[in-house]
């Protein structure tokens, strides 16, 4: 069965670093009870305004802490608007980006 | 009044001041000798205590008692506990009773205090105008006569803006023991009551939560680094407050909630300061207008860069005009592993966007950031450096134009490179 994460379930607003660190928690959490070949959908539906700093504290933290391939064959991102998505896309590009190093 | 716990007032007091008098860095060096000893100051005084009020003395205070709390110096772990205690005294964490804040410090030392007065003639200086340099000249001017100061602050202006009084609570806090605010117009004085204004800079009194007071401005409050949960809501309540009294839609709700957002979360991540920031904000309906100023006391923005691990940025920041510059540079930060560097960004291209007005100010110099467009033509965004007198922190202040555009999603597609990779919608 999939694990679907909605984010926006307990807050719309999503604006501090520390609303960042508690959500990727959350995630971490989650995707440590993945079994293998599962995959953790992040549902970004209803999500009202997001700010760099929640993005990258979240997500960007989150994928740099699974590396760039883990978390490209366990993560998907669905349900966000077109602001959102500009947001996380950058986000995750910087955190993944060429000469980062995968996580041991 | 309470009692710190395990000792009088006045033997704190005289245990603060024996320190306090070698300075900083020697200061803490004979507490760490005398409590690492397990031979606590005084048997009467609580070292928490004492370590809290050196803390709150200056930043340079804290700053060595956190090098002392690292684990590299071989402390005993008592001492490490105890200075943690200490700072989290200080930031009111856990013990709001005896929360010895730095005016409370200064206002129960028995040093002598020297007497001033600041006229403000010229609401202009208050504004985001140039004058505004001349009122951190004065303020600086101020700050070189013997402190703590009893001040007095007359208003002989027909109205104010909350940049200049965001900023004079801030220095009022680091700098006065005492304040009394005499308002000539009627309208001044009411401003002063209404915005809380008089309440947090005459009384001493911390307001926490914004409030709005049914004229379109939103109280001074307070955003202490202890109080995260309410600092973290400052943002969002202040929009939400604005939005219930004046015409604002959602398309303009969110980016200024992440705008302001942007703003507070900065004071936390870099201002470096136990002395707490200052917001403000007022709307003007008629000229569609929305002010918002956010001023700390903290290391400023030279010094975040100068501190930053990373060489490479290190080497960029050599003056303060650049590290404000680099400040607002798409994905430049200080802290290169931690942050993404996009905040004050996307905060300066809405605001050049929306055609209004961001000015950053930090030790001796002001830059300020706005966007043009008359009615033939977009002029694009311009800026302009202009130095002031040495400023202890920073001040951001925002001017919105509320009947004009934020375009967020092409501010955040400004973060993107065009190669970068959809990781929405992977099967």
């Amino acid at each position: 069965m999939p694990q679907v994460f909605r984010v926006a379930e307990r807050e719309a607003d999503l604006l501090t670093r520390g609303q960042g660190e508690l959500v990727r928690a959350q995630l971490v959490e989650l995707h440590e009870t993945l079994a293998p070949g599962e995959r953790l959908t992040i549902d970004f539906a209803g999500v009202s305004a997001m700010t760099p700093s929640f993005a990258d504290e979240c997500f960007g933290k989150l994928a740099e802490r699974l590396g760039a391939n883990v978390f490209r064959s366990s993560v998907r991102l669905v349900g966000a608007d077109e602001v959102v998505r500009v947001l996380v896309n950058s986000v995750l590009a910087r955190r993944l980006g060429a000469g980062r190093k995968e996580p041991a | 009044m309470t009692s710190p716990p395990g000792g009088s007032e006045s033997e704190v007091r005289r245990q603060v001041a024996e320190y306090a008098e070698l300075g900083p860095r020697r200061g803490v060096a004979r507490l760490v000798r005398d409590l690492g000893s397990n031979r606590p100051p005084d048997a009467s005084g609580h070292p928490s205590i004492i370590l809290a009020a050196l803390a709150t003395i200056s930043d340079a205070w804290a700053t060595e008692l956190r090098k002392r709390s690292c684990g590299t110096h071989k402390c005993p772990k008592c001492l490490q506990r105890l200075i943690e205690r200490a700072l989290a005294e200080v930031r009111g964490a856990n013990t709001p009773g005896a929360k010895l804040s730095q005016r409370n410090i200064y206002r129960r030392a028995r040093q002598p205090k020297s007497e001033g007065q600041l006229v403000i003639a010229n609401a202009d200086e208050l504004g985001l105008f140039e004058e505004h340099s001349d009122f951190i000249r004065r303020l600086h001017e101020l700050s070189q006569q013997r402190l703590p100061m009893e001040l007095e602050v007359r208003f002989t202006c027909e109205h104010v803006y909350v940049h200049g009084l965001a900023l004079l609570a801030a220095w009022c806090e680091r700098n006065a023991a005492r304040v009394s605010l005499v308002a000539e117009h009627d309208r001044v004085a009411q401003y002063l009551e209404a915005t809380g204004f008089r309440d947090v800079v005459e009384k001493c009194q911390t307001i926490r939560e914004p409030r709005y007071d049914g004229e379109h401005h939103v109280a001074l409050t307070c955003v202490e680094r202890s109080a995260r949960d309410a600092a973290d809501a400052v943002a969002k309540r202040i929009v939400e407050l604005f939005a219930g009294h004046i015409d604002l839609d959602q398309e303009a709700r969110d980016p200024l909630k992440i705008s302001f957002a942007e703003l507070v979360e900065n004071v936390y991540r870099h201002a470096e300061s136990n002395s707490p920031a200052y917001v403000m904000a007022q709307a003007y309906p008629a000229t569609q207008k929305l002010h918002v100023a956010i001023v700390d006391t903290g290391i400023g923005v030279y010094n975040s860069f100068r501190n930053s691990e990373d060489a490479a940025i290190r080497a960029r920041a050599r003056t303060e005009l650049q590290a404000i510059r680099m400040a607002v540079e798409k994905r430049v930060t200080s802290k290169t592993e931690l942050h993404s560097g996009y905040g004050l960004f996307v905060v300066r291209r809405l605001v050049e966007e929306n055609c209004g007005t961001m000015l950053v100010m930090s030790g001796r110099t002001t830059l300020k950031f706005w966007g043009h467009r008359d009615w033939r033509e977009r002029i694009g965004p311009q800026d302009r450096a202009e130095p002031n007198r040495a400023w202890k922190g920073t001040e951001v202040s925002l001017m919105f134009q509320l009947d004009r555009p934020l375009p967020l999603l092409q501010v955040y597609g400004e973060l993107s490179r065009p190669e970068e990779e959809d990781f929405f919608g992977r099967p």
